[in-house]
């Protein structure tokens, strides 16, 4: 092993330099140490930027969602708090369902709580005609309530009681095709007294409606791809019977005695 | 160099261009000569030795002190890449002087690259030995050149390796082993 070691030793190895390699090499290297330190400049840079970034996240966050938040649980919580509104709430099963705010308002949207139905069971929903006396005026045959809650104030500004008309009006080919469609249900002929005649035709509100904002005002609109509905009401010996069609489908699918005149 | 001075000189050279260019006019010619020395190819020793440098310039900033000397950690980048080479070639083959062209676009350089070739041809007694030691495992040929032809002492093999020195003792005598087998095969057949 010995002599193995020296024989190695002995051999002459090849020394050889390359000076234009070496120049060439250290150009490059040098250029790409210039484009590192560039890159590591920045870094420096960056890295401040990349941990504020959330703290400035959490800040935007804090500054117009958190607010908003609280802007809209006081604004419910001054809503509940008005006498009409918890009776509303009391008396006819009504909920919060939406919520926007506007220039210092809050527009609280309450709909009926939905329940269970059975087609043509006729029961005594009053629900369904909310006859609610206020202060300022009465609150007749509605479905749901637009309440609006001054916010700088911390008061109720006003209560509305919304129409079907109003967010989805019927036209006169709608009207006629409601009485088409219960002229030709026999069972309608069956549970309705001949004596029966039509004090209105009116639009059924669609049962989950939405608040919109449309440049500065906010609207009541229904949802998107609902099905048209209007309520034929018939009075008779001072009662009256709710009919509800479905103008899609052509056919009935309510019939409600909703109490004596 | 002092411990201290080197790492200060890396941290300078992390910042500066010159002072890592210091780095590579120290270590360039002993860092070329050991790939030379394992290869026995000028072209691929150039390239090697190119890629080990930009390496080293690449893992400059995130080099962290770990009582290695800047000379141990060049060596150790090397010998990586040698050996990526061997693993990635499965056994060593010559490059063509056509594919060096490719890498280098320098008359001057190919022009030095054909005369260092035409010079380490002439070495006959080394490129036998070359031939030899290039069958061994690139672990044993990586000793026995850093510990014969490089001239490095076992605690600096162990340093650059990253080994205990007593797993270099071993493989250095391993590989002189199997390499001293190989010589008497050859013998024989002559």
């Amino acid at each position: 092993m010995e002599e193995l070691k020296k024989k190695i030793n002995q051999i002459e190895k090849p020394e050889i330099e390359l000076p234009y390699f070496k120049a060439a090499l250290k150009g490059r290297l040098l250029k790409e140490h210039q484009k590192m330190e560039k890159r590591f400049l920045i870094a420096p840079l960056l890295k401040p930027a990349l941990v504020s970034l959330p703290i400035l996240i959490i800040l935007i966050l804090g500054v117009l969602i958190l607010p908003q938040q609280f802007m809209e649980a006081r604004a419910l919580k001054i809503a509940k708090a008005h006498p009409e509104i918890q009776k509303l709430i009391q008396e006819y099963n009504i909920r919060p369902t939406d919520i926007k705010l506007q220039d210092q308002k809050a527009y609280l949207l309450f709909m009926p709580e939905e329940t269970p139905e059975n087609i043509l069971e006729v029961e005594n929903q009053k629900r369904m005609l909310l006859e609610i006396a206020s202060e300022k005026e009465t609150l007749k045959k509605s479905e749901g309530v637009l309440a609006i809650v001054d916010l700088q104030r911390k008061n109720v500004a006003s209560i509305k009681t919304i129409r079907g008309r109003e967010v989805v009006p019927l036209t006169s080919q709608e009207e006629q095709l409601v009485k088409e469609v219960v002229e030709k249900e026999e069972v309608l002929k069956e549970i309705l007294p001949p004596t029966i005649t039509i004090e209105k035709i009116e639009p059924a509100l669609p049962e989950k409606l939405r608040l919109e904002k449309k440049g500065t005002e906010i609207q009541i609109a229904p949802p998107k791809n609902f099905e048209k509905r209007a309520k034929i009401l018939y009075k008779s010996d001072g009662k009256r019977w709710m009919v509800e069609v479905n103008l899609q489908k052509k056919k009935i699918e309510k019939l409600q005695l909703i109490g004596n005149q | 160099m002092s411990g201290e001075f080197e790492r200060d000189l890396v941290k300078r050279a992390k910042k500066d261009p010159e002072t890592f260019g210091l780095i590579y006019d120290k270590y360039y010619q002993p860092i070329f000569g050991y790939i030379l020395r394992r290869t026995a190819n000028v072209a691929l020793a150039e390239d090697l030795t190119a890629q080990t440098f930009l390496k080293a310039l690449k893992n400059l900033w995130r080099f962290r002190w770990q009582n290695v000397t800047i000379s141990a950690w060049l060596y150790r980048i090397a010998t990586n890449e040698v050996n990526s080479y061997y693993r990635k070639k499965k056994g060593f083959k010559n490059v063509s002087l056509e594919e060096a062209k490719n890498l280098k676009s320098d008359i001057n350089v190919l022009e030095e690259i054909q005369k260092a070739e035409e010079e380490l041809q002439k070495e006959k007694d080394f490129l036998l030995l070359h031939k030899k030691i290039a069958k061994l495992k690139p672990k044993y040929q990586t000793v026995i050149t850093l510990r014969f032809f490089e001239k490095k002492k076992v605690s600096e093999i162990a340093q650059i390796l990253g080994k205990p020195e007593g797993t270099i003792k071993a493989q250095i005598h391993r590989a002189l082993r199997q390499l001293k087998k190989l010589l008497e095969e050859n013998e024989t057949k002559n």
